[in-house]
């Protein structure tokens, strides 16, 4: 196991320096940024001495040497926008992106698994119709539409909901977080609910494919042969058997909701990290974005490794170890 | 004799699949009575598998009992409802499956699986549960059983697999045993003491068994009758002696003739295949394979001849007393 997550890291490295190199490369394809951040009316002199400041001058070479001198000693640069060091503004806004992240999951956990159950289980009788018809809806219908047609409903009409925003936020985990109050809970409620529509249908829609699967293999009807309750049977024998391919593609979706909730983000007005990356793609602030990706790609490295690490637990057939892939 | 402990009757399964109807269980009638071991032999298809999951009503769609009474203790079995069925399964009448490799569920504890089947009928607490559980494990030889309950079914041997699934059906002292093909993963001397096994409880505790298989020189030693069972349905059943040694059907004889013995040189092959199942036949379904078949056998079914414990599906028995 040791010799594994040893592995891991050292290839999570190679991975994070060679998406360093694309995202830089790329954002420096789209274009000079000095234009985007000067004033209009600045003298030629002025913008030569922005851009010497900004280190824009160089070749892109030393410019990517000097940010990766940087990046090795944990340094992602400071924002051209802000002027101030982009991990910084990055783990500003961090927290309610994950905390938004993380409810929408488990909303998705919550309302997916038992419906995809009942699904699988009743297939092809009026529960199961109901449910799959229902999630034709929710991955369907365009999200932002979902949140918007949600703020009307929940926020406008009945006025139970807030429409946006973050609400009051106290410590929480050491965090500044929207989970520690009950009006930050009621803030997130919407657009978590809205970003986990989405993942519900897809996790409602894998767990009945499995299901169904499973409980046409030969020890499903041995242990009714057993005769073992068929509570016992789906809850225990089946469903232990497909948490293998829902852990596989709940770290995918875990990984989605913290990285592009963006859209969500934006019609709920949520200060999360989203909103910070489309104002440094518009304003082409190069750090902040190779800063952000660089985060992403992070987390999704770091779910990945839980994901195998779960394998392990859930699979009494798979083992880990350093030598393999 | 006693009253029978299961009677079925008329029993037929189908698979429906687009429309068409393979039958492939047909009219099966027979009596199990306490202690006996019934045999039911037969080659690949002729639907003695599925007759044993019509029996516990496990069959599933499309495939499904048509018509037909499986009777125990004055109930029937195919129309009971769900709860009280559950309550029979594993308890009154166990279930061996054929394929060890693939009966066992791959994610759960040996131990697990062997005493929830416990626990889901009787009464009692997980240790008692667990005691019973390592009593029946020593009874079909696993070395150290109580060691062996947390360990997962791959790290069990396709043999000691099926020696778990068979002292699973031991667990709740049922009244019947229906055994599909069990000891075909097994070795000999395994299997020596398995038969040996269910004959004991055969004999002290009155337990019925039904075991399917296709090797009729294994049954010569275990089973009290036979049935022979082609084309989904029962062309000879008798005594294990006299279907051996007197068989009336030409299918018998033919099964009898391929099964090897000291001295005997070659072996005799039965030509041909299994008749299709989709359709219907006329006459009798073993007249194209029959060196005996005259052209009366290709239009006129044949009904069941002789008494109800001994009797075949033939219009010309081999057995010159059971012609009439």
């Amino acid at each position: 196991m040791a010799a594994y997550l040893f592995q891991r890291l050292i290839q999570a490295i190679f991975v994070l320096l060679l998406v360093s190199l694309l995202i830089f490369m790329g954002v420096y394809a789209i274009g000079d940024p000095i234009e985007l951040l000067v004033s209009p009316d600045s003298t030629v002199e002025d913008i030569e001495r922005a851009r010497a400041a900004l280190g824009l001058d160089q070749p892109i070479w030393t410019q990517y040497r000097i940010y990766l001198v940087g990046l090795l000693q944990g340094d992602l640069g400071d924002s051209f926008v802000y002027n101030q060091p982009t991990i910084q503004l990055i783990l500003q806004r961090l927290p309610a992106t994950v905390e938004l992240g993380l409810v929408a999951f488990l909303f998705a956990l919550l309302m997916g698994i038992p419906l995809g159950l009942v699904a699988g289980y009743y297939a092809d009788k009026w529960a199961d119709h109901a449910i799959m018809n229902g999630s034709i809806f929710a991955f369907s219908l365009p999200n932002f539409w979902q949140g918007l047609l949600f703020i009307l409903l929940f926020s406008v009409w009945l006025n139970w909901l807030p429409a946006g925003d973050r609400g009051e936020v106290d410590q929480f985990l050491g965090v500044s977080s929207s989970l520690a109050t009950a009006d930050g809970w009621r803030h997130i409620f919407l657009p978590a609910f809205n970003l986990a529509l989405f993942n519900a249908a897809l996790i409602v829609r894998l767990t009945r494919s499995s299901i169904q699967e499973v409980m046409s293999s030969e020890y499903i009807r041995y242990a009714r042969a057993k005769g073992i309750s068929n509570r016992r049977i789906l809850l225990r024998h089946a469903f232990r058997n497909i948490q293998i391919p829902l852990v596989t593609v709940l770290g995918l979706e875990l990984g989605n909701l913290l990285a592009y909730g963006i859209i969500t983000e934006t019609v709920f007005d949520w200060p999360g990290m989203g909103q910070l990356l489309i104002n440094s793609i518009r304003l082409n602030d190069r750090p902040v974005i190779v800063g952000y990706l660089l985060v992403v790609v992070a987390m999704f490295i770091l779910i990945n490794v839980v994901v195998d690490v779960l394998y392990t637990l859930l699979d009494p057939r798979i083992k880990i170890s350093g030598s393999k892939s | 004799m006693a009253e029978p402990i299961l009677s079925v009757s008329g029993l037929c399964t189908e698979v429906v699949s687009d429309e068409r109807v393979a039958r492939i269980v047909r009219d099966v009638s027979f009596d199990l009575y306490p202690g006996e071991i019934l045999g039911v032999v037969g080659e690949s298809g002729c639907g003695k598998s599925m007759m044993g999951f019509a029996l516990l009503n496990l069959l599933d769609p499309p495939a499904r009992v048509a018509s037909g009474s499986v009777s125990y203790a004055g109930q029937d079995i195919t129309k009971l409802p769900h709860e009280d069925l559950r309550g029979i399964r594993g308890n009154r009448i166990a279930m061996i499956f054929q394929d060890p490799m693939v009966s066992l569920n791959p994610v759960l504890t040996i131990g697990e699986q062997m005493m929830e089947a416990v626990l889901a009928h009787q009464n009692v607490s997980r240790e008692e549960a667990k005691a019973r559980t390592v009593e029946v494990l020593e009874m079909v030889g696993i070395p150290k059983p109580a060691e062996r309950l947390k360990a997962y079914p791959h790290e069990f041997s396709g043999g000691m697999r099926q020696r778990v699934v068979i002292a699973t059906a031991f667990l709740n002292q049922p009244d019947i045993i229906i055994a599909d093909e069990p000891t075909t993963a097994l070795d000999v001397t395994i299997q020596a003491q398995i038969l040996a096994e269910v004959q004991k409880m055969a004999a002290q505790n009155g337990t019925a068994v039904i075991w399917i298989s296709h090797d009729m020189s294994l049954l010569s030693g275990l089973a009290d009758r036979v049935m022979v069972m082609y084309a989904g349905q029962i062309v000879e059943s008798g005594s294990t002696a006299s279907i051996i040694e007197q068989p009336n059907h030409p299918y018998t004889r033919a099964l009898m003739g391929a099964i090897p013995v000291p001295g005997r040189k070659k072996l005799e092959i039965l030509r041909g295949f299994p008749p299709n199942l989709l359709g219907e036949f006329t006459g009798c379904a073993f007249a194209p394979r029959c060196p005996v078949a005259r052209d009366h056998c290709e239009v006129e079914r044949p009904e069941l001849r002789g008494t109800e414990l001994s009797h075949a599906r033939c219009h010309y028995p081999l057995q010159e007393g059971a012609r009439s």
